[in-house]
């Protein structure tokens, strides 16, 4: 029997990042990573810079780097929205690298630094190089 | 009477300067198309996070988030959103114009906020103060740039130095709905009000608690209205300059065949009185005789 799937659909502001039927998924969400299966019931997430997985009707896992955000359930299916999403093959390893060194440098330093802010950053270069190994070795 | 040569040099000035317009006409059509594709694919998003927020809104209706909550009106801020480059016609001077509609109606003090150099000017040479000044986002109006406006004016309202904050734009959604408006941005009006759409109570979890949501979503939605707005604006300032270079290149044209008429007939004379002093030269030499 096939197993049931329902569909994700992720938006940005720029366009229609994906649509397609998922198993299960596994996303970062604010409060601790959660994970949605087929038949959830009505609900609003919010989301924080970090890896999503994602089981395909294949049984072969995703995964894509989602810059916080919003996760939607709503009649059995998903709508994430984040500001970005990216697949492992888009992620520029050594920006991310980068990005990752000069938010520890901020976070160290503190003086007059916004520390939200270089959280933030920190947070999305860490998703970026989680989701670029992941998606290399195909897990 | 000009010379033939005037005329000539004339004729062939304007058609450099239509050459020019006729390039800016086809650049401005393809930016054109580029940021209304920009607009087009930003609207499910911005959709969506409406109802998000509505349905959050909806579940805790009486939230005391500064971002919603209305305050005594001592000092409204305004955002004009013009362009950096001109040659677009009356794109901003129609910005403009609503613009300073918007502040003679206010009967609270007025603080100006600009993007574009276009406003900035205008406002100096009027000698008007300006609170702050944005550039335009490049062309492809990238998310870090709107987020940094945004945060900005998100910023200033939450310090108190606004009390209501008014973005001045040109709108751009189909022909009819088009032009310079200006529309409420803080503090957020209430979602799903104007809609008159009657809550789902109840039928929905969150997580974070709807609170706490709530901060996460209002300042994600007031980029989305920024980003709207300036890629609107950039789409109805291309418009605007593709409308204009297309006239000044009509008007070249006209001008050319006006030009080109009066060359020819100024040939013409100088042919007839060549012929006619070579004839009565002719003649008198034949009298002679």
């Amino acid at each position: 029997m096939a197993e049931k799937t329902f569909q994700l659909e992720i938006l940005t502001l720029q366009r229609l990042f994906l649509r397609e039927q998922v198993r299960f998924l596994i996303a970062p969400g604010q409060e601790g990573v959660f994970e949605i299966l087929p038949g959830h019931a009505p609900f609003i997430f919010a989301l924080k810079p970090g890896p999503l997985r994602i089981r395909q009707p294949d049984g072969k896992d995703a995964h894509i780097a989602v810059g916080g955000g919003f996760l939607v359930v709503e009649a059995g299916n998903v709508s994430i929205l984040t500001r970005s999403a990216e697949h492992p093959e888009e992620i520029d390893r050594a920006r991310a690298a980068k990005a990752e060194a000069r938010a520890q440098e901020r976070l160290q330093k503190r003086d007059g630094v916004d520390v939200l802010r270089a959280q933030a950053a920190l947070q999305r270069a860490l998703a970026r190089l989680k989701v670029a190994e992941y998606g290399g070795k195909g897990l | 009477m000009p010379s033939t040569r005037d005329i000539r040099r004339h004729i062939r000035g304007v058609k450099n300067i239509r050459q020019v317009t006729k390039a800016m006409h086809m650049v401005a059509a393809a930016r054109l198309r580029r940021a209304q594709a920009k607009a087009e694919a930003a609207r499910p998003y911005a959709e969506r996070l409406g109802v998000i927020l509505r349905d959050v809104f909806a579940a805790n209706p009486a939230t005391r988030h500064p971002l919603l909550v209305q305050r005594p009106l001592r000092r409204v801020g305004l955002v004009v959103i013009s362009s950096d480059r001109g040659l677009c016609g009356a794109f901003n001077a129609g910005i403009l114009r609503e613009a300073g509609r918007f502040v003679e109606a206010q009967t609270a003090d007025v603080g100006l906020m600009t993007v574009g150099r276009k406003a900035r000017e205008f406002f100096q040479r009027m000698e008007i103060t300006i609170d702050q000044s944005f550039l335009q986002p490049s062309r492809d109006v990238r998310l870090e740039e709107v987020g940094l406006i945004s945060k900005q004016i998100i910023n200033d309202y939450t310090a108190g130095q606004y009390d209501q904050i008014h973005l001045a734009y040109a709108r751009f959604a189909g022909v009819l709905k088009s032009g310079p408006v200006v529309s409420q941005l803080l503090p957020v009006p209430p979602p799903g009000a104007a809609e008159g759409i009657v809550p789902r109570a109840g039928a929905c979890q969150f997580e974070p608690a709807a609170e706490a949501l709530l901060g996460a979503l209002l300042p994600q939605y007031v980029e989305v209205l920024v980003y709207r707005a300036l890629v609107e604006s950039l789409a109805g300032e291309q418009a605007a300059r593709m409308v204009a270079m297309k006239s000044a290149t009509d008007s070249a044209s006209d001008m050319i065949e006006t030009l080109t008429r009066e060359y020819n007939r100024v040939r013409q004379t100088a042919i007839t009185t060549q012929i006619l002093e070579v004839v009565s030269g002719a003649e008198a030499l034949g009298h002679e005789k």
